[in-house]
């Protein structure tokens, strides 16, 4: 049986996620949007967003997940900043426009 | 004032109504990089052509018509944008459009539509069909709770609340909950709620329409492929028991019918002929061009890909010139209808912002002598929008409201032919009531004496064009609170659609123990009797004849 999280926002698939920040090195925007739509194609990584003018990532992936294995796995030239674990929960409300 | 939100910088939005050729974003094919493309004329069509370093050039067709393509060009307009995007956690910019969705800072138009998926059973099987869960897959149902959480994201949209719901699937009438589901989104506060079935549990359940409509639901939005079984395999022999139940219940439905060239591009006028007949309860017919799923060929999209011009021009043709090219309009025509009620009550409007070559739409109504009439036949619609237009800015520009509105009642009748128009048709009393006094009663009655002759042309990993997915205005919502363009949601639905259902799902099994129990099996099929069917009266009238559209 598939494991439910209640949260303020119904039933989640998630309890606690990780936040990863990190930095990377990347040419073009292009390759960087690409390299996103590549990381995101991980069941792993519930969302991400990499942006080319500050070089900086956030990605929320699931616990048990080694953000470093897995970027690189992409082949990503990264730092990590900073790792925290967060509740799904709060993700949920950043995403919900009504309760900001 | 203006309602327009901010002024947009980047190359995709500054080049949206130039002339051709113009520079926009879209994606290889093949690894969805995001390239530089280009729109523009060779002959007289307008293609998409980009080049990936890794796959090479994407050379596809855009419109067919390069005349068509600048008549809706006019009409491109400024979309209002949003005071409170989907930035989320991870601070998504847009940067990345479409891989940054929900709704992001990039984003112009509000949620005119907002699609829910409410499951992904159906008790159909269609071939060409990905959006239903096959034996074992996993089933996808957001709790009420999470339908609630949704709809209230969408209301909570600023400034212009999303008022219009669509409950799609799947076939939502598996779900035994469905008229739960309406009264909350009734509860909420939206005042359409459009149902996207095939009609099978309408046809086949006496009374199960009049429950819909008492529920609340405001139209049925029915996939129609055609009048022949050949062309429609769908639901050609039981769409005449649907239509027979809602005739009952009084329950308007649209004909979604899926334009494929070559498969059923030669029965367009015998759809609308169809809904002519039928108009007591058609309110519409809603082409929707071919958009073709994963990889294909480049010949294969050619011997099928059809695209708004041909779509208008098969219209003319199969109409006997009844129905013309002419009278189609692209959507964002009107917003100067919306921009003069926003200068008159200085409010944000509901508005049709989107991309002018996303779609376009008449209405055609039958006179007291039951003969088509579209309506550009009798009202002059660019002199009409011309001169809201100008009103608009006289006000903006500080002039008296109340001698503006003056003169629009005294011109208003300037732009309706009286002795074309319908006899038992008030066109102007309905114009007025509705800009001036916003009225909207009388557009209810409107509706139901005429045809909506729409199409939309939802895009592909091969047509897809950012600059109209960063003006989308028909949108998904999901349990994890985010607001999808259609056409992201859909072009890249391993980043949405897919991705979003495997994290919501819980498996066949769990399913089953949980909501039905062993005893039935949740993704039970819909077994067609055709010799039954065939032999039933609603059916037996239903195809016999046309009755508008002679062939020549």
């Amino acid at each position: 049986m598939k494991q439910w999280f209640k949260t303020k926002f119904g039933l989640a698939p998630y309890g606690e996620v990780q936040l990863i920040e990190f930095s990377f090195e990347m040419k073009t925007q292009e390759d960087t949007s690409l390299t996103q739509y590549k990381l995101l194609l991980n069941d792993e990584i519930i969302q991400a967003h990499l942006e080319f003018s500050t070089k900086k990532g956030i990605m929320i992936i699931t616990k048990e997940l080694n953000p470093e294995q897995l970027l690189k796995k992409e082949n990503i030239d990264y730092k990590i900043i900073s790792k925290e674990i967060i509740s799904y929960e709060k993700v949920l409300e950043s995403n919900n426009q009504f309760v900001k | 004032m203006s309602f327009i939100i901010k002024e947009k910088k980047s190359v995709v939005t500054n080049s949206y109504g130039s002339n051709l050729p113009y520079i926009t974003k879209s994606i290889c094919p093949e690894c969805k990089r995001i390239l530089d493309a280009k729109v523009y004329a060779k002959k007289d069509v307008v293609y998409l052509l980009r080049t990936c370093p890794n796959h090479g050039e994407f050379d596809e067709l855009y419109w067919e018509s390069v005349d068509d393509f600048n008549k809706a060009k006019k009409y491109a307009s400024n979309a209002r944008g949003l005071l409170n995007s989907n930035v989320s956690i991870t601070n998504n910019t847009g940067s990345n459009c479409p891989f940054d969705c929900g709704l992001c800072t990039n984003h112009h138009s509000h949620t005119a539509l907002a699609n829910i998926a409410i499951t992904n059973r159906c008790d159909l099987s269609c071939w060409y069909c990905f959006f239903y869960a096959k034996a074992g897959d996993p089933i996808y149902e957001p709790s009420l709770e999470q339908i609630r959480l949704m709809l209230k994201n969408l209301k909570s949209e600023s400034p212009v609340p999303c008022n219009a719901i669509q409950l799609t699937g799947g076939e939502p009438t598996l779900r035994d909950d469905l008229f739960e589901i309406i009264r909350i989104v009734k509860e909420e506060g939206f005042d359409h709620i459009q149902l996207n079935t095939t009609g099978m549990t309408i046809a086949f359940n006496s009374g199960y329409a009049m429950k819909l409509k008492e529920a609340g639901v405001s139209t049925l939005y029915v996939s129609f492929d055609g009048t022949t079984p050949q062309t429609n395999p769908k639901n050609h022999y039981e769409m005449p028991k649907t239509i027979a139940e809602c005739r009952k219940a009084n329950l308007g439905i649209v004909l979604v019918p899926t334009l494929i060239k070559g498969v059923n591009d030669n029965d367009i006028g015998n759809i609308i002929d169809f809904a002519l007949q039928n108009i007591d309860v058609v309110r519409g017919v809603d082409f929707q061009p071919v958009s073709f799923v994963g990889r294909m060929p480049k010949s294969q999209r050619e011997k099928q890909r059809i695209t708004i011009p041909k779509t208008t021009q098969l219209i003319q043709e199969q109409t006997n010139n009844l129905i013309r090219k002419k009278d189609f309009f692209t959507i964002p025509c009107i917003s100067p209808v919306t921009n003069f009620i926003e200068a008159l009550t200085n409010k944000a409007q509901y508005s049709l912002d989107n991309h002018f070559a996303c779609g376009m739409a008449t209405y055609v109504f039958l006179n007291e002598k039951n003969e088509v009439l579209p309506l550009p036949e009798f009202v002059d619609v660019d002199g009409l929008f011309k001169f809201l237009r100008e009103m608009s800015n006289s006000i903006e520009e500080g002039k008296n409201k109340r001698i503006e509105t003056a003169k629009l009642l005294l011109k208003l009748k300037s732009f309706i032919n009286q002795e074309k128009k319908p006899k038992d048709l008030n066109l102007t009393k309905l114009l007025f009531d509705a800009l001036v006094k916003h009225d909207y009663s009388a557009l209810g009655e409107f509706h139901t004496k005429s045809l909506f002759i729409g199409m939309m042309h939802f895009m592909d990993s091969y047509n897809y064009d950012q600059q109209r997915v960063e003006r989308c205005d028909i949108h998904y919502a999901t349990p994890d609170g985010r607001i999808i363009p259609f056409c992201a949601f859909n072009v890249v639905p391993e980043l949405y659609r897919d991705k979003v259902q495997k994290q919501y799902s819980i498996s066949w099994e769990e399913f089953r123990q949980t909501y039905v129990g062993e005893s039935k099996d949740p993704l039970q099929k819909y077994v067609r009797n055709i010799k039954e069917l065939e032999n039933s009266l609603e059916y037996k009238k239903a195809y016999s004849k046309k009755k508008y559209f002679f062939e020549k």
